[in-house]
């Protein structure tokens, strides 16, 4: 009975209405439905302001902290010259101790007679005691709780109706470093790491342009996250950059640690198969994007970047096709194309061929395969999905284990098991052959999401060739290249320009050459597309 | 997420009611190369198929050759389903090159009726080779399987690079002869082959093939300037020899013709591309080296019967360094005019003989009428014996002189 | 109306052109044209170019009257009720479109590559052709811009293989045995193309206004001719017309007999499999047109439940005409291809003509 009513749910077909379109006509401010953001159910609370006792301020510092347990507050108190008193709040480790020291605590010390009463006393320290570049005053404890969070200390004085925020930020982070997953031979090497102002300070020495804009926001989440929302004011879509802000605005959730937790809770659509974003740990490639009037979306904590909007031939292209000549790259697109249809195809063709359709192979491959599974005792099908399985062990494993060794796994594991398997008759060689063919053709596409999916669509590659040959074969082609079609990245169809085709000339499998790429990609509707 | 289990629950369920479509693994089929068919006893066939050998060893090369099997039966289905008791693989027709007819089966109704059957419910390409061999088939596909190390597959290439290589011989496939059958033409030509057993008395006694002249050099036999057949190319371990075409008529053989004939006839039916004709001049033989030029031209008067076919060939004379004077070349143009207008004419009382539209005239024949009711209701076969051919040859002879290379003094 | 996505003029044209040219070469009745001597490479581009003809009176009656598609012009034309029943009738022309190509591709299937039943072979096809349709116009139109180069590269390499193969002597005799046979075939193959532009003008909200619908439906038109006509003239030139008239599928029999000594050049099989994806794509046109028309006629907001009614309605028709041919039933789906075109083309006319009356009397009341 639950199952047949769920069945009527089913077929009700009642598609969801906040579905986001990027219509060819709009790129300006988005459409009455998006003119507001819907979906944040933030409950309105009050804002607690800062006390003019100092006492009160210290309690709430305390309750809010949990001062009693949580000893890396520290809550410094003194009096000044002049009776006044005052504290500093700061979190240990956080801020950095020097700074507080020589450019915080020692002038407002000195300044103790000078000091005007009441709420001038703000703007006094502001202006002519505190030593630090980036200083503000601050009224609400919520948002003074926050700063503290960040590793910036707050001054409290008795009296003071805000709190003086100082950045002392001075914590342990990663250097810039290499980039360990997209390694090219030509180009950049640096890599972003997981402070969000090194990052936008990687993007900002490539993009020297006044319009390059990194907004921030925070998202509602426990540990404040803070997205940091990068584009060209000139030439990035408006209304892709509003449905971007509204998305993270509408994100509840207790925690964002990451980039990738960050996007599945953007997007609407929870069961994607397909990447809908490119993440790239390259400021280089991150910028090239922003230029060309993607967006870029980066997380405090992450050391990615999440491009978008983006489409199935942008996530096929790497850095590399682009510092290369036009027909190196082109070749080299081309290669990877073709690796990764073998990636997806071969292992199904082949069960279809040899299972159903032996008219297609010669006498010689039909006799090197018939010879060489003479003592298999199991069915090409399952062999072939045995072996895949095997390649995606030894991936993983050699993944997850370290260093030099994991590059030692994978190299022991295709060859001694390989070998081992063969002449244990489990597997035949011709088999083994393919699946490393196949193995070879996934490490071609550059994007491992996407890698990811087409060692699944394999699966169902096999499967449908197992059952139906070719008949198979050509159904599953048809379901999946209908399933790409309908997919969309932020209002962008996935296989732009091909299906559905754009002004751009630009081409898009052939790398054209380098004075093409002066037009941006058409198909987020730039603010230059409408100028010209 | 509920919504999208259902309907994944009811496609996986849906798809899984179809269960698998068959699949075979590749060792339990048997691989069919050729098919070879003779008369049976009351009125069957006898059908014998080729298989490929199995593979010996890992390196997957088919170190035993082929293998025949053969039973009696009314029709290849009944073969294929008799055969199935004594060795127990499905077989699989979609590599077959060739069907082998024995001469007694293609000149009787059996060989219509043995090929009633559509090929496609077998998986046998329409492209298959049709072979009229004038011994039995079987012993012919016998003669063929003693190729011990080859490539199986190239089998089904040699009569077409020798076809296209000397044009001694058609290509006909089985589509070429089931066509002939529908249309109201009769111009299906067939390769014909044998056992050349005359070649097994020059071998010396030991079976080695060094001293036979026409081992020495495979591909060519000759009788004094004529060629009489060409041994097919597997590596000089078996006999078996082209010896020209067959002629068909309304599904059955009505003639055979020699190889100079049978080159002949493809000139004249624009199937001819290249090969090498000898005359002799003066006592010496000479050789060409001949290629069509273009298609033939045929054209028929539907009122007189006549018909006229302009034949244009460019031939080459290979000659030394001395090279030939005009004169001469114009007496070996003449020669080679005189010797194919006579071949010609020879093949064309063949024709007519046997009522084998073997120059294609039915073809022209049908750009005269209009409709095809009127083709249909035209007698073509009356009106084709009545015909008349002229042939235009038209030649374009130059020499090719070879130069000899001079070794280093000493 | 359901949110049907939109496409350009490049995706329509794909999808346009992919359903003539699956219709014409594989839907049609050629091999009937064959038995009766009819030349259908003449046949089928003029019956192609007749349909346009027909496409374009009925667009201009849809502009004219400011329809948004061919639902709204038939109650336009005929009122609501006979301009529903016009729809449906529609509707049903879509679903035997689906049925007649499917039906050719799934009997070769079963019949010499499959040691299966047909059921089980249009298991396989169907949810997958239900799938396509089920996902939208959008969708639809992609999809077919991404096969429609693999099956023209597809075609042009049938033709080329085959080559040696043709002999112009098989076209002659040129003309049938009278022309009342030639005009009576070319107008039923009508029925095979009438429904793609019928289709297309349904669609005008998918793709930004009738004129684009127009372009699309145009450029399909001159594809759909060369290909039809420059296939069938390849067929005639390669099988004499008894033998035609006696095959299931010509265009595969051609394939079989190229001969190269090679094994490379045994294109036959992926071919019959490239046009199954065709047909695939273009069953899921006509299944999503006919959809579209049921729910105009119905005022149903969303379309895709009529998609999977009509998905099983095509694999009863489907097995309903496998029994047929293999002598179990008596009904031919032939039989309605015969003389419908004698119900389909008036009634486009009427429809359009009924239209741009009311049109004209409505300026000059204005006036």
């Amino acid at each position: 009975m639950r199952f047949f009513s769920c069945l009527m749910k089913a077929l009700r077909f009642e598609r969801p209405a906040t579905e986001f379109e990027l219509l060819e006509t709009e790129n300006g401010s988005p459409s009455g439905k998006y003119a507001e953001s819907k979906g944040s159910k933030s409950k309105k609370t009050t804002k607690t302001h800062v006390y003019s006792r100092l006492a009160d301020n210290v309690t709430y510092i305390n309750d809010k902290f949990c001062a009693d347990i949580n000893k890396d507050l520290i809550v410094r108190r003194f009096k000044m010259l002049g009776g006044r008193e005052g504290m500093i709040v700061f979190l240990s480790g956080m801020a950095r101790a020097d700074t507080i020291n020589d450019f915080v605590l020692r002038p407002v010390f000195r300044c103790g007679r000078d000091l005007p009463e009441g709420g001038e006393a703000a703007k006094f320290l502001i202006e002519k005691v505190i030593d630090v570049s980036e200083i503000e005053a601050e009224e609400g404890l919520e948002k003074i709780a926050y700063y503290i969070s960040e590793g910036k200390t707050a001054l409290f004085l008795d009296g003071m109706h805000s709190a003086v925020i100082a950045d002392t930020r001075g914590y342990e982070k990663r250097g810039v470093s290499e980039s360990e997953n997209e390694r090219t031979v030509f180009g950049p090497k640096e890599a972003f790491n997981e402070n969000l102002r090194t990052n936008i300070t990687l993007l900002r020495r490539i993009i020297k342009a006044s319009d390059f804009i990194c907004e921030f926001r925070e998202t509602k989440t426990k540990n404040k996250a803070r997205a940091a929302i990068a584009y060209c004011a000139e030439v990035a879509n408006v209304t892709v950059v509003n449905e971007v802000k509204r998305r993270i605005a509408a994100i509840e959730t207790s925690y964002a640690l990451d980039l990738g937790t960050l996007e599945q809770l953007m997007e609407p659509n929870r069961l994607m198969l397909l990447p809908r974003t490119l993440m790239t740990e390259r400021p280089d490639k991150a910028a090239s994007h922003i230029l060309s009037g993607h967006i870029a979306v980066l997380l405090d904590g992450s050391p990615f970047a999440m491009i978008l909007p983006v489409t199935l031939f942008s996530l096929m292209s790497s850095g590399e096709d682009t510092y290369m000549t036009a027909p190196l790259g082109t070749v080299l697109r081309l290669v990877r194309y073709i690796g990764m249809l073998i990636s997806i195809l071969l292992p199904g063709y082949f069960l279809a061929a040899a299972l159903y359709h032996q008219g297609v192979l010669s006498s010689e491959v039909l006799m090197t395969i018939i010879s060489s599974r003479r003592l298999v005792y199991v069915s090409l099908g399952s062999e072939m999905i045995f072996l895949l399985f095997i390649f995606h062990l030894i991936r993983e494993a050699g993944m997850r284990v370290p260093g030099s060794i994991g590059q030692a796994i994978g190299i022991i594991g295709g060859l001694i098991l390989g070998q081992a398997a063969v002449t244990a008759n489990i597997v035949s060689s011709v088999v083994l052959i393919l699946v490393a063919l196949t193995g070879l053709g996934n490490f071609c596409i550059p994007n491992y999401r996407l890698s990811l999916t087409a060692s699944y669509i394999r699966i169902g590659a096999v499967i449908a060739g197992w059952m139906a040959g070719f008949l198979g074969i050509a159904a599953f082609i048809v379901v999946s290249v209908a399933y790409v079609a309908s997919q969309k990245s932020y209002g962008v169809p996935y296989l732009t320009p091909f299906a559905p085709k754009t002004h751009s000339k630009r081409p898009f499998v052939i790398r054209g050459f380098i004075k093409m790429s002066n037009r941006h990609e058409d198909y987020t509707n730039t603010m230059e597309d409408k100028k010209l | 997420m509920k919504q999208v289990l259902s309907v994944i629950i009811v496609i996986i369920t849906t798809v899984s009611m179809c269960g698998c479509l068959g699949p075979h693994s590749p060792d339990e089929y048997g691989f069919v190369l050729a098919i070879g068919v003779d008369e049976g006893k009351n009125n069957t066939f006898c059908i014998s198929f080729m298989l490929q050998g199995e593979p010996s060893g890992e390196s997957g090369v088919s170190e035993g050759g082929a293998m025949i099997i053969a039973t009696e039966a009314d029709s290849i289905f009944s073969a294929v389903d008799a055969l199935r008791t004594i060795y127990p693989h499905y077989l699989n027709f979609s590599h077959a090159y060739a069907i082998y007819v024995s001469k007694t089966v293609a000149q009787s109704e059996l060989m219509e009726r043995f090929f009633e059957f559509a090929p496609e419910t077998l998986s046998l390409r329409q492209s298959v080779g049709l072979i009229v061999t004038d011994c039995t088939a079987k012993e012919y596909i016998n003669e063929r399987a003693k190729i011990k190390y080859v490539n199986l597959s190239e089998i089904g290439q040699e009569l077409l690079k020798i076809s296209n290589t000397t044009g001694s011989t058609p290509v006909a496939t089985l589509l070429d002869y089931k066509a002939a059958l529908y249309e109201n033409e009769h111009d299906a030509i067939v390769p014909s082959v044998l056992i050349d057993y005359t070649l097994e008395k020059n071998e010396t006694g030991d079976g080695t093939s060094g001293t036979n002249e026409a081992f020495a050099q495979p591909g060519t036999e000759r009788s004094g300037s004529e060629t009489i057949g060409y041994k097919l190319i597997s590596g000089g371990e078996t006999r078996c020899t082209v010896r020209g075409c067959a002629l068909f008529n309304n599904g059955k053989m009505v003639g055979q013709l020699d190889v100079p004939h049978t080159q002949a006839l493809m000139l004249a039916r624009g199937e001819f591309r290249k090969g090498i004709v000898r005359i002799i001049v003066n006592d010496s033989i000479i050789e060409l080296d001949v290629k069509a030029k273009r298609r033939p031209s045929v054209k028929i008067d539907m009122e007189t019967g006549r018909a006229n076919v302009k034949i244009e060939i460019r031939a080459q004379v290979i000659t030394d360094e001395n090279g030939i004077s005009d004169d001469d070349l114009g007496a070996i143009e003449r020669k080679f005019a005189d010797e194919m207008t006579q071949k010609l004419i020879k093949v064309e009382e063949i024709c007519l003989q046997s009522g084998c539209d073997g120059m294609k005239l039915a073809r022209a024949a049908k750009k005269c009428f209009l409709t095809n009711e009127e083709w249909e209701n035209f007698d073509w076969q009356n009106f084709f014996v009545n015909t008349k051919t002229e042939f235009d040859i038209v030649i374009e002879l130059t020499q090719n002189i070879y130069l000899r290379h001079r070794g280093n003094r000493a | 109306m359901s949110t049907q996505g939109r496409i350009g003029v490049t995706e329509g044209a794909c999808i346009f052109s992919t359903a003539l040219v699956v219709s014409g070469l594989f839907g049609s009745e050629a091999q009937r044209m064959y038995d009766e001597a009819v030349p259908s490479y003449i046949a089928l581009p003029i019956a192609i170019i007749a349909s346009a003809f027909i496409f374009l009176l009925v667009a201009h009656a849809l502009k004219k009257s400011r329809s948004q598609s061919l639902s709204e012009l038939f109650c336009y034309s005929l009122g609501n009720v006979a301009g529903g029943a016009a729809s449906l009738v529609i509707a049903t022309f879509n679903v035997l479109l689906v049925s007649a190509p499917l039906m050719r591709v799934i009997d070769i299937l079963d019949s010499y590559l499959f040691q299966s039943t047909f059921a089980n072979i249009s298991f396989f096809v169907l949810p997958a052709i239900g799938f396509a349709a089920w996902m939208g116009f959008e969708t639809l139109g992609r999809t077919a811009a991404c096969f429609a180069i693999v099956l023209a590269m597809s075609l042009v390499a049938a033709i080329c293989l085959s080559f040696r193969g043709y002999d112009t002597s098989r076209l002659y005799p040129i003309m049938s045995n009278n022309t009342g046979d030639f005009f009576r075939e070319t107008g039923a193959s009508c029925v095979a193309f009438i429904p793609c532009f019928m289709t297309a003008l349904n669609m005008t909200r998918g793709m930004h206004g009738i004129k684009y619908v127009k372009k699309s439906a145009l450029i399909s038109t001159v594809i759909a001719v060369l290909a039809c006509g420059v296939t069938e003239l390849c067929i005639s030139m390669s099988f004499p017309r008894d033998m035609i008239a006696n095959t299931d599928m010509p265009l595969r029999s051609m394939l079989l007999n190229v001969f190269t000594g090679n094994h490379i050049m045994r294109f036959d099989t992926f071919a019959i499999f490239i046009w199954l994806v065709g047909a695939m794509v273009s069953s899921a046109f006509y299944i999503y047109g006919a959809a579209s028309f049921y729910a105009g006629t119905f005022k149903q907001k969303d379309s895709r439940p009529a998609v999977l009614g009509m998905v099983i309605i095509v694999m009863c028709i489907l097995y309903t005409d496998h029994l047929s041919v293999v002598g179990a039933t008596h009904m031919k789906l032939d039989t309605v291809y015969r003389y419908s075109f004698v119900v389909l083309i008036p009634l486009m006319v009427v429809v359009a003509v009924a239209a741009l009356i009311k049109v004209g009397i409505k300026e000059k009341k204005a006036s």
